[in-house]
């Protein structure tokens, strides 16, 4: 168990019930969601479109009211403004004033966090520096290319230096080389003791930047767990050796055929993430309900 | 005559009763306190509701209440400023601006059409640009508040606000603040468009040749101090609804009369008067004249009007009430005939009339009512008289006889020497008491008085208006007749005016930044739209709920109507009747309430009606306006701000 200040965000029984004007249930978009996220982790929220994920983090941030359920989030309440101050937070597009070019976008959310001039300006010029709009810093928003729109977006969400920075979908529709910065970037981030939460539908992009993972499939939490322990197959073993002679090779197959186990050398040695995505979702569609897995849980 | 009720002063205004039972001041803490209670009340339901627990409900609301008002705290300048700023940005993207150009068009298109030889130019532009600046200003606030917010909901801008350390707070008064600047700078330029506007129709010249003038044949001749004498009189032709007499001299000198508050310049073109210095009229195709232009002068006359009106019966008694003749307006009662068998006037109590203030005498100016009781000629006017009295020894002289017409505003002159008049001493009975109780027949020996020494009493003075015509009548209120005490400076009184507008301007884009916190875009601007109308429509609401208007009120009306029966006629008894003015009395109560907080834009329209017919307006008006605006938008922004805060602006 960790100690309580370490832990940045923590849910407990979180559910979110989406319903029309009348009241009516529309939606259950998040089913009875425990979460505990610790401090300078890069945590991966994983699952399909329309899995909940992006509800998660609305209600992290309090542009949500959770059904029922409780929320902490830098040890405070999510209605709580204060806790604002020390947030980051990149929508999964990015909901900007297309009428303001870069510099005065930037400005205007480092306003909003009482900056003052000077500091304001010298954040402003770092930021559009570091994801690289230097040329298009005079321009419109609305002139913007999707991955400019998404850079732009970034900057803003980073513009107070915050503890704990909520990304949502931060790479979708990004080329290759515009995946790659983010990913750097969520890593430096890292580097720099911060707390990321990302969500994202795209696999690949959670195993290699995210300590931990959450899988979300229909609202409800599938797995949960290290990136690493969670691609273990721990019914298989892998050994790899070099220069091993034939006769060593021999002695070892037969030292398992003695032990009753199938000797497999087909495949590759781990599972990827995309295989235990779509397992986890055969499974699901078998056999509804919560699926609790050995060494999944903390 | 613009106004109908005094405008009290600002402490009178919030803390002293007059009409209703309670004053603005206590009405408002008593709105303020039952919005209060049932915003706490629904708040406190929707949270037990959503809680689900009773407990957990009521402790929910506890420290939500505790936050809101704490919050209110943290209320940073910066970022207010920061929102207000880009609601300007957003405005401007929106091209506002071009509500100028639209204004300038109108202002192009009106000064084609609009023909300033009509009756009172000055008055018509005025209205015009008033009307025209009003209807523009208003259009633009309830648009840009009430789609602003809803826009930004719908375009999820909103999110990227609201996740950083932004208040609710400052969200909604930031936007209050940004479109209260562009409404602001709008309407400086209309305004200065419009002064300029209504300068220039104004700037006019006549024409004016020797037809136009006829010898001075005068029985003797007349003679400026200069020397120069008089050689021809006549008047100029007619613009923009008048003409100037003029009189010419014979070393050139042209006086103009002055109409219309202004003269023109006029010059004499001649030859020979250039060489000789003198004109000679058998000058060979007669003289020409030069007639600079000049304009019309907008008025800010300054009002002092009388402290209290009333009505001397035909046996010479006072009453509170004149006579009533009916079908015509409330406010005005009227004066009956006076003659040697009846003692009937209206009489003016005025105080504040200072030598200083009034040194040359009183510059009375009045709009009467007539009313008569035989056709007679009808466009002849009706014979009136004015007297003045001291109120302390009951010294009266009849100083003055004129001519009233109904509409026309008659300017008279008490001069301060009245001379050759036969005065005489007059006593007032009022409730069985006399004044003065002892009569001083000497004081009325002397025939040539000086006003203050003789009529004015500590800054008192009576004026007393009697009909002369028989079995006519003349209709008077308290702000029928006023002195004419001092002109204010136009320029500053044009803006006056336009502060009207401004809070009017102000408060509806309030409303609409309220309504954008819970409503669409669309259906927050038609809620908008329907306070502006409610709030033009206040008086007519406050009578429907006291119930002043026959036929009842709503139902009754309604039942009325269905069985075809008069307004007059008693309803008949039963239960329908009882149920019907029952339910009346519950509709009239809420219409009572509703009409009481609905903002009174109406109110706001007597500072286009003052600027239009050339007064001044008071300072009085100006302080217990905006003392109203800002008790309206606080709670506005209060409750805007509760709502925005327990919203979930990602649904
Ligand atoms: N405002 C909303 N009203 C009703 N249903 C919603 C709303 N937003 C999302 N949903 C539904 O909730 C579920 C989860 O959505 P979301 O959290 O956006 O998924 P994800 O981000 O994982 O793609 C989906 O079924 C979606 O249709
Ligand atoms: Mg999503």
């Amino acid at each position: 168990m960790v100690s309580g200040s370490d832990i940045v965000v923590e849910t407990k029984n979180l559910t979110k019930i989406y319903r029309d004007f009348w009241g009516r249930q529309k939606v259950r978009a998040l089913k009875a969601l425990d979460l505990q996220i610790k401090r300078g982790e890069v945590f991966g929220l994983l699952g399909p479109n329309g899995s909940g994920k992006t509800t998660t983090i609305k209600l992290l941030l309090g542009l949500l009211f959770p059904t029922s359920g409780e929320i902490q989030i830098l040890g405070k309440s999510a209605s709580d403004v204060t806790k604002n101050e020390r947030i980051g937070y990149l929508p999964e597009e990015s909901y900007l004033y297309r009428f303001l070019n870069a510099e005065e976008t930037l400005d205007f959310y480092g306003r909003l966090f009482n900056m003052s001039g000077v500091v304001r300006r010298q954040r402003v010029a770092q930021l559009i520096n570091m994801v690289g709009l230097d040329a298009a810093r005079k321009r419109q928003l609305r002139e913007y290319s999707k991955g400019m729109t998404r850079r732009i977006g970034l900057a803003q969400a980073l513009i107070n230096d915050p503890d704990l920075i909520l990304l949502d979908e931060p790479t979708s529709g990004l080329d290759p080389i515009g995946t790659k910065n983010m990913k750097d970037l969520i890593i430096e981030l890292r580097n720099q003791g911060k707390t990321v939460i990302m969500s994202s539908h795209l696999l690949a992009d959670v195993q290699d930047v995210c300590d931990r993972v959450g899988i979300l499939y229909q609202g409800e939490l599938k797995e949960l767990g290290r990136v690493d322990e969670l691609l273990q197959i721990s019914t298989q073993t892998e050994i790899r050796a070099e220069g091993l002679s034939d006769g060593a090779r021999k002695k070892i197959e037969q030292i398992i055929q003695e032990d009753g186990a199938a000797l497999n050398f087909s495949g590759h040695p781990t599972t990827t993430l995309e295989e235990l995505f779509l397992n986890i979702i055969a499974e699901s569609e078998a056999r509804p309900g919560r699926r609790v897995r050995g060494g999944a849980k903390e | 005559m613009i106004i109908e009720k005094p405008v009290p002063s600002l402490w009178e205004f919030l803390f002293v009763p007059s009409e209703y039972p309670i004053s603005f001041g206590g009405l408002w803490i008593v709105v303020i306190l039952a919005l209060a209670f049932l915003t706490a009340l629904a708040g406190l339901l929707f949270s037990i509701l959503h809680a689900g627990s009773f407990g957990k409900g009521i402790t929910g609301f506890g420290s939500n209440t505790v936050r809101t008002f704490a919050d209110l705290f943290y209320l940073a300048p910066s970022r207010v400023w920061a929102i207000a700023r880009l609601a300007v940005k957003e405005s401007l993207r929106r091209r506002v601006l071009f509500l100028c150009v639209v204004f300038m068009l109108f202002l192009m298109f009106a000064g084609w059409f609009m023909n300033a030889d009509r009756i009172d130019p000055a008055k018509q532009y005025l209205t015009f640009v008033l009307s025209m600046s009003t209807y523009l200003i208003l259009l633009l606030a309830v648009f840009l508040s009430a789609f602003s917010l809803p826009n930004e909901i719908k375009s999820k801008t909103i999110f990227t606000i609201v996740t950083k350390p932004v208040r609710s707070s400052e969200i909604v008064l930031g936007r209050i603040i940004g479109f209260t600047i562009v409404g602001t700078a709008i309407l400086v330029f209309m305004s200065l468009a419009s002064y300029a506007f209504v300068s220039f129709s104004l700037q006019h010249e006549h024409v004016l040749t020797m037809e136009d003038l006829r010898p001075y044949e005068g029985s003797s001749p007349k003679i400026l101090d200069s020397g120069a004498t008089l050689l021809m009189v006549g008047s100029t032709r007619q613009k923009n609804n008048h003409r100037h007499g003029v009189e010419v001299y014979d070393d050139g000198t042209v006086l103009v009369e002055d109409v219309n508050n202004h003269a023109h310049d006029v010059t004499v073109i001649s030859d020979i008067l250039k060489s000789t210095g003198k004109i000679s009229t058998d000058e060979t195709g007669g003289l020409r004249f030069k007639v600079l232009p000049s304009r019309e002068q907008l008025q800010a006359r300054v009002p002092l009007y009388a402290r209290s009106l009333v009505f001397r019966d035909t046996s010479g008694t006072d009453q509170a009430k004149g006579i009533d003749v009916g079908h015509e307006w409330q406010y005005r009662y009227y004066i009956g005939n006076f003659d040697k068998s009846s003692n009937d006037a209206g009489i003016f109590n005025f105080t504040g009339v200072t030598e200083k203030k009034f040194s040359d005498g009183l510059p009375v100016e009045m709009t009467l009512g007539v009313f008569r009781t035989y056709k007679g000629t009808i466009d002849k006017p009706v014979q009136a008289s004015i007297a003045v009295r001291n109120p302390r020894n009951g010294l009266h002289a009849e100083v003055q006889i004129f001519h009233t017409e109904e509409y026309i505003t008659k300017s008279l002159f008490i001069p301060r020497k009245i001379s050759n008049v036969s005065a005489d001493v007059v006593q007032r009975k009022s409730g069985g008491l006399e004044t003065p109780s002892v009569i001083d027949p000497s004081l009325s020996t002397k025939r040539d008085f000086d006003l203050f020494e003789d009529f004015v009493a500590d800054g008192e003075i009576e004026l007393w208006i009697r009909c002369i015509d028989n079995q006519q009548f003349v209709g008077v209120s308290q702000f029928d007749v006023y002195l004419h005490e001092a002109d204010a400076s136009v320029f500053v009184n044009f803006f006056k005016g336009y502060y009207g507008i401004w809070q009017q301007m102000f408060l509806l884009l309030s409303f609409g930044v309220l309504f954008s916190t819970f409503l669409g875009g669309p259906v927050s601007m038609v809620a908008a739209s329907g306070i502006m109308i409610a709030g033009f429509c206040k008086e007519l609401m406050v009578q429907l709920a006291v119930r002043e208007n026959l036929g009842g009120g709503p139902l009754e009306s309604f039942m009325r109507m269905l069985k075809q029966s008069n307004l007059m006629e008693e309803m008949q008894k039963g239960m329908t009747a009882s149920f019907v003015t029952s339910a009346d009395y519950v509709s009239a109560f809420f219409l009572m309430m509703i009409s009481r907080v609905i903002p009174p834009l109406s109110d706001y329209a007597y500072y286009k009606t003052a600027l239009v017919a050339g007064f001044d307006i008071p300072a009085n008006w100006i302080f217990v306006h905006s003392v109203t605006t800002f008790g309206y938008v606080l709670p506005i922004f209060f409750i805007a701000y509760i709502i925005l805060s327990n919203r979930e602006v990602a649904k």
